[in-house]
């Protein structure tokens, strides 16, 4: 299991979230995919470095070519993250029904 | 990174009722953080958090129906949206809560850190009450 700093570390460059959007569409060697960037090939290499090291992408060799393939399920860290915020929101209003309930509940003429 | 969160929860009083809930400093004390909220558009106001300040504005307000807040929750992050809205159904109030934005992921990580500890003390407090 990786680190979550890792993955989140890696998905917060816009070009690295850019190839895991490309890589979304199908697996790329990675001349290919550093064709498409208007950064320079050693960079796109770095960001590939990276994104292999967080495990959000596989690759493998075919004849002379690195091909890159997506490895989606690290990103499951971030979902985690979405869902910490709709539970603290949850555990709020929870509270707010509490309070509402709780105050002068019943002294209104119904 | 994207931040959405829609959650829907119905309550058995009257729609000016909740308002008051999401509105009065008091009640907002006692069920989101320490504040000093006023209701009026333009207000900048503080949620006080146990590890941090959050920064909002109340940027919209359509009494009794609706407000909009900005919300930083920390100094350079860009702001995020959260939207109350209420209707009225039979019986009572719907509340619509959004929670909308563009938040830089090294901050989610930080940020993933800090709510657990928050929602124990939640869940501590409502077995306190309880």
């Amino acid at each position: 299991m990786r680190a979550t700093h890792e993955v989140f570390h890696a998905i917060a460059d816009a070009n690295r979230r850019k190839l895991l959007d490309m890589l979304a569409g199908g697996d790329f060697p990675a001349q290919e995919l550093a064709s498409r960037f208007n950064v320079s090939f050693a960079a796109v290499s770095q960001h590939l470095k990276v994104l292999h090291e967080a495990g959000l992408v596989k690759r493998r060799a075919e004849g002379r070519q690195r091909i890159y393939s997506l490895a989606p399920l690290p990103l499951r860290e971030v979902d985690d993250w979405t869902a910490s915020y709709r539970k603290f929101w949850q555990g709020r209003l929870k509270r707010l029904r509490s309070y509402l309930d709780s105050k002068g509940s019943g002294a209104e003429p119904s | 990174m994207k931040l959405n969160v829609l959650l829907v929860e119905d309550f058995q009083h009257p729609v000016e009722r909740v308002w008051q809930g999401l509105t009065d400093p008091a009640a907002l004390r006692v069920w989101l953080m320490e504040n000093d909220f006023e209701p009026r558009v333009g207000k900048r106001f503080i949620l006080h958090g146990r590890e941090n300040n959050i920064d909002c504005e109340v940027l919209e307000l359509d009494r009794p129906s609706r407000m909009l807040w900005s919300w930083v929750h920390g100094e350079g992050d860009a702001p995020t949206r959260v939207e109350f809205r209420l209707d009225s159904i039979l019986g009572g109030t719907r509340l619509t809560l959004s929670h909308t934005g563009e938040i830089d992921p090294l901050i989610g990580s930080r940020l993933r850190e800090g709510w657990p500890g928050k929602l124990a003390d939640l869940r501590a407090h409502l077995a306190q009450a309880a």
